[in-house]
């Protein structure tokens, strides 16, 4: 039997909608025999559509749901199978796997489908299996980020930052090249094509010169700036070209860094049958579709 | 002249039959006797006498044009004959003396039949044979019989007509210009025969007559075929000389069917480019038909090709437009005022109809111009308000307008390449727009929110924001009343009959049964359609970007502006509004903007725009839920971005909420869950106020003693101990099991006898619970919870404390005698849990003197 196990959509509050790739992936072809939510659907689109898909739609109550009848809790069972379906917001503390086991536990489930993490994850403990199937629609999340993002972002940055340190070097070389028609850059990131300054590698080198072109904030402090900012610039003569902290706030430029903010959207397939479930992970990666496959056989030690 | 009115179908069918057979004897026959020497005067006599079949009467075009075409197989036969074996010095005299078969019909097909085979001769007199077949086509004027004859002419000389424009002997074989005169007089008489059609016969078969018509207009259609096909003719001399005298015929033939079939010939078979500089002779011959012919199909068929030209030769429209040589849209809108002038009674659909199509014509060739287009909705209001003053509405025809003008509002939602285009439309664009009713310009608004979702057009600059909230206000301002007898969902909820409750900023939050009720009225008054629109609303602010956040902030400052008017509900946007402030909170925090002095400053204002929001909110009590958790996500967000001072005052907002709002035990218990999640993962207030943590945390768990149900208490209280016991995990999932035996922990927080207070507390309200059962369950609840303490190394709960609950709980299973019934269950949870005991003292020594 083939259950879809999804949530955390936050739609429209945190997010615009399920991608469409994943859309297209979960089309109704009878295949799918349940959806198990683990709720903060919030939107009557998004659950028009999770009704869809399947002939039976079953959704435990988020944080964020405001319909009091929805449970807090659910059980199913499979053949040999008991699955548990909860939102996890009530887990003290959140997705801390101690309590997870302790709610499994209780609610005596071999399988425990929890959420509101928007963490896609899956791991055996103590002879039972734990799947969080993420936030389908990759919604954003105050909880604290991943370190693994974070590190990928501090990566994106030092990069940025030595990029700008070499252009700053170039920049002092060709002094002299230095153009005097400085292209009026606009806001959306559009390049401009009529630059044709040999050594402009990107918009960065774009925006030094609009700094340059505002010299009325030479008074202000150096000190203002901190070394790790990664934005942050610095004159290009000496004592020529400061730049205030306001400027530095206003030629700040988020876009490298947008693609790893948001959680990464996801959702589960669960082919159950007999004792055990075979357990498909969908994310969405970079516009890509991946899937990984895992195996729980109940009474398997891992 | 037609007998055909007599006959029955069957009679049809018969006669049909029995020229088919006499055609296939006769054809076997001139075969014979061809293949054989001396012969051929028999041959003539045999092909004479299938010939003769074509002289009915009886047949309906459809099964003539089945003799047809079994006696143009035959004649083909003697054409190719004639060519092989024939001397061609004897041809001339062959033409000759075809001309003694005895009927016309037969003779003349002969005639055509040898005529040309003898025009493919070198040296043949072309211009001579031409006009004389020519003359004596006139002989047939029974409109079938003289159609297809014609037909045969034009078919037969279809690859032997002169091309050149000049040449030696001009007078003997014609030229180009004889080839085109040949072609139109065939066109002209043909077109004559076919609307005499028309006329045939009693006028109760006037329908009979058009759908015979219908079939025969290919038969004068392939004339202009043919002229379509010769390559000499190029774009001048069409607009000089072809085009003319064709329209002029088009014209002058009075006829709806003529006019209507034949204009649309000329749109689909002749080039684009020759169609571009002749829009001026094309629009004005359209100006003078008959007056039933629709101009709608004609200027939207005209308009198709142009557009599809564009797509089909894109550079050399480009190359047009460029120089600017053909003025297109002039042209159009010029006829299109002649047209309204001439024809003031042109119905308003068909009207909106073509303006729709220049819309997209200007669009496709003129992309940038968004003048053309002010200008067509110019011609919109403008008929708008006069149509609306002179026609009595009648249901019917107001749906099909109201369509009408909808397709023509969206032609440029769709039209555009890039949606963002529709922005830089305003003044007549927004004045029709604006003349609308509600629910139609509602539901261009959705379009448009649509078109912008599927692209994800980005809302980079305030212009183009304050453009977007323009157009889709009614999506943010919904009429008091906006159901109209339409609106389906309106009479499914008859709510809608008793007035608003209103809570103003003034109400007094309480616990009342009669404020709940409205509190629920208050969230169905919206109609499922008016949610999916305000749903459509908030995932557009999702397109409201600027790679820079303060001044994403500034164009979410200015949404918020523009959204002030939908009042309450804002609340299916606002929430929004405040998710994506925190989003770039998190991201000035990352790229580590929040580290100065004058940083944290200017990161002040997105805390305050986010109080602001949810202020707004508070308003309605109904929004609590929202308010609550919103207020929790900011303090999360602050501690998470270091501003604790921050976080404490969003985490004591949300508690302000919950103690005004909050009535209802169930949704009192999961705010409390939700509560302490959070502040457990307050790691920097933890930190760095600690007197602040307390503050909360204290407050926190005296909340959860407070609760109204006693298993809700329980719960709340025993949960409230992990407040006082707070671990990070530094070095975290490498292992996915995360077995907190394998962690290295820091210790945030470690009241262990805190902790033990509240796991004491919560026993006692178990104990004090009278459903033995349910006592039972929250006792080995709380167990389940002391072992997280155990193994997290709290001291307080130790082996004995552990060893003390078991055996606490096991004499009251043992007071019960019997385990029966919901007992059974809880038993087992029991016996779940000892197992689980006895499982980890493999895993972890302390666990051995737990009597499991």
């Amino acid at each position: 039997m083939l259950v879809l196990a999804t949530g955390d959509l936050h739609v429209p509050e945190r997010a615009v909608d399920i991608p469409a790739k994943f859309k297209k992936l979960l089309q109704p072809r009878g295949k799918i025999l349940q959806v198990l939510c683990t709720g903060n659907v919030t939107s009557p689109s998004s659950i028009q559509f999770l009704k869809s898909l399947s002939p039976d739609f079953q959704m435990v109550k988020g944080e964020q749901d405001k319909d009091l009848s929805l449970p807090l809790s659910l059980v199913f069972t499979y053949d040999k199978l008991k699955v548990g379906l909860i939102d996890g917001f009530e887990i003290v503390p959140k997705s801390d796997p101690l309590g997870l086991l302790a709610q499994a536990r209780m609610m005596d489930v071999d399988i425990l489908i929890y959420g509101s993490t928007h963490k896609v994850e899956a791991y055996t403990l103590d002879e039972k299996f734990f799947i969080n199937p993420g936030s389908v629609t990759g919604a954003f999340n105050a909880d604290s980020m991943d370190k693994e993002d974070l590190e990928i972002i501090e990566s994106i940055l030092k990069e940025e930052e030595e990029v700008l340190k070499k252009e700053e070097e170039n920049d002092i070389k060709d002094d002299n090249d230095e153009k005097e028609d400085n292209d009026e850059k606009d806001d959306n990131g559009k390049k401009d094509d009529e630059n044709d300054k040999k050594d402009d590698e990107n918009d960065k080198n774009e925006k030094e010169e609009m700094k340059e072109k505002i010299p009325d904030n030479k008074e202000d402090a150096k000190g203002a700036k901190s070394d790790a900012v990664p934005e942050k610039s610095v004159g290009t003569e000496e004592g020529n070209v400061l730049v205030s902290v306001e400027t530095d706030d206003e030629n700040l430029d988020t876009t490298e860094i947008e693609p790893f903010l948001d959680p990464i959207p996801s959702f589960c397939l669960l082919d159950l049958q007999g004792s055990t479930c075979t357990l498909y992970l969908y994310t969405l990666i970079d516009g890509e579709v991946k899937v990984d496959k895992l195996t729980y056989r109940k009474g398997e030690l891992s | 002249m037609s007998n055909r009115s007599n006959i029955t179908p069957a009679k049809q069918a018969k006669i049909l039959d029995n020229s088919i057979t006499v055609i296939r004897q006769q054809i076997v026959l001139m075969r014979k006797c061809l293949e054989t020497k001396n012969r051929f005067m028999d041959a003539l006599k045999h092909t004479s006498t299938f010939l003769n079949e074509l002289r009915t009467n009886y047949l309906t075009p459809k099964q003539y044009y089945e003799l047809y075409v079994m006696v143009y197989d035959g004649l083909e036969y003697l054409s190719q004959y004639l060519k092989d074996t024939y001397p061609n010095s004897h041809l001339a005299d062959l033409y000759e003396l075809v001309q003694y078969a005895g009927n016309i019909v037969p003779r003349l097909y002969l005639m055509i039949t040898v005529g040309t085979v003898y025009m493919g001769v070198k040296d043949a007199p072309l211009k001579e044979i031409m006009t004389d077949m020519m003359e004596m086509c006139r002989g047939v004027q029974h409109p079938i019989r003289g159609l297809f004859l014609r037909y045969y002419l034009s078919q037969r000389t279809k690859d032997l007509l002169p091309t050149s424009m000049e040449g030696d002997d001009i007078e003997l074989k014609g030229n180009l210009k004889d080839s085109i005169h040949f072609i139109i007089t065939n066109f002209i008489e043909m077109n004559k025969l076919w609307v005499r059609w028309q006329h045939q016969g009693h006028s109760s078969e006037h329908l009979k007559r058009v759908e015979e018509r219908k079939e025969l207009q290919i038969l004068v259609g392939s004339n202009l075929v043919r002229l379509s096909q010769m390559d000499s003719i190029d774009r001048i001399y069409y607009k000089k000389e072809v085009l003319p005298v064709i329209l002029e015929q088009i014209v002058k033939c009075r006829d709806l069917i003529a006019q209507e079939y034949l204009l649309d010939v000329i749109i689909q078979v002749f080039p684009d480019e020759f169609h571009l500089i002749t829009m001026d002779e094309f629009f004005d011959a359209s100006l003078n038909l008959d007056p039933a012919v629709s101009i709608k199909n004609i200027v939207l068929a005209l308009i198709d090709r142009l557009i599809g030209f564009k797509v089909r030769e894109p550079d050399y429209v480009v190359k047009v437009v460029g120089d600017n040589s053909v003025d297109i849209f002039g042209k159009i809108i010029g006829f299109i005022d002649k047209v309204s002038q001439l024809k003031p009674d042109m119905s308003v659909t068909d009207y909106s109809s073509i303006l729709e199509g220049v819309c997209k014509l200007s669009i496709t060739y003129y992309p940038e111009k968004y003048s053309n287009i002010d200008k067509i909705f110019e011609h919109a209001t403008e008929m708008y308000k006069d149509k609306r003053q002179m026609e009595p509405k009648s249901t019917g025809t107001t749906t099909i307008q109201t369509r009408n003008w909808k397709l023509l509002l969206l032609a440029p939602v769709t039209m555009y390449e890039d949606v963002k285009k529709v922005l830089q439309l305003d003044n007549h664009y927004l004045e029709f727009f604006n003349l609308q009713s509600y629910s139609l310009r509602r539901s261009i608004s959705v379009e448009i929110v649509d078109r912008f979702l599927k692209e994800g057009t980005g809302i980079i600059t305030k212009e183009e924001l304050k453009k977007v909230f323009t157009i889709l206000e009614p999506l943010i301002v919904v009429p008091s009343e906006p159901k109209g007898p339409k609106d389906v969902t309106a009479q499914s909820l008859k709510i809608n009959s008793k007035p608003p409750t209103v809570f103003g900023r003034n109400s007094l939050p309480g616990s009342s049964t009669a404020g709940e009720v409205d509190e629920n009225e208050e969230e169905l008054k919206d109609s499922i359609d008016v949610k999916l629109q305000q749903e459509c609303l908030a995932k557009l602010l999702h397109l409201i970007y600027n790679k820079n956040p303060y001044k994403h902030l500034e164009l979410l400052q200015l949404a918020r502006d523009r959204l002030q008017p939908a009042q309450k509900r804002v609340v299916y946007t606002y929430p929004t509004l405040v998710a994506m402030t925190l989003k770039l909170v998190r991201k000035l925090y990352i790229v580590k903007h929040i580290e100065t002095k004058e940083q944290r400053n200017r990161i002040a204002p997105f805390f305050t725009f986010i109080t602001g929001l949810i202020t707004v909110l508070g308003q309605s009590r109904y929004n609590a839920v929202d308010c609550f958790n919103l207020n929790l996500m900011s303090a999360e967000m602050a501690d998470e971005v270091g501003l604790v001072d921050i976080s404490y005052d969003f985490f004591i907002e949300s508690l302000v909420v919950y103690e005004e709002s909050f009535v209802d035990s169930r949704s009192q218990y999961q705010a409390l869950m939700s509560l302490i999640n959070k502040l457990i993962s307050s790691k920097n207030m933890i930190q760095q106020n600690m007197e602040n943590f307390d503050r909360l945390i204290t407050k926190t768990t005296l909340y959860s003693s407070k609760l109204l149900r006693k298993t809700d208490q329980c719960r709340a209280v025993c949960m409230s101990s992990h407040l006082w016991w707070i671990v990070e995990n530094l070095e975290d999932s490498s292992d996915d099991t995360g077995i907190a035996t394998s962690m290295s922990q820091l210790s945030l927080k470690n009241d262990g006898k805190r902790v033990l207070e509240c796991l004491q507390k919560s026993l006692r309200i178990a104990d004090s619970i009278l459903d033995k059962n349910v006592s039972l369950e929250l006792f080995i609840e709380i167990l389940n919870q002391s072992l997280y303490f155990f193994i997290h190394g709290n001291d307080m709960i130790s082996v004995r404390y552990l060893n003390g609950l078991i055996e606490l709980i096991r004499n009251n299973f043992k007071g019960l005698g019997k385990i029966q019934g919901p007992f059974e269950i809880t038993c087992r949870h029991f016996e779940r849990t000892l197992k689980y005991i006895r499982e980890q003292k493999s895993i972890d020594p302390r666990f051995e003197a737990v009597t499991a």
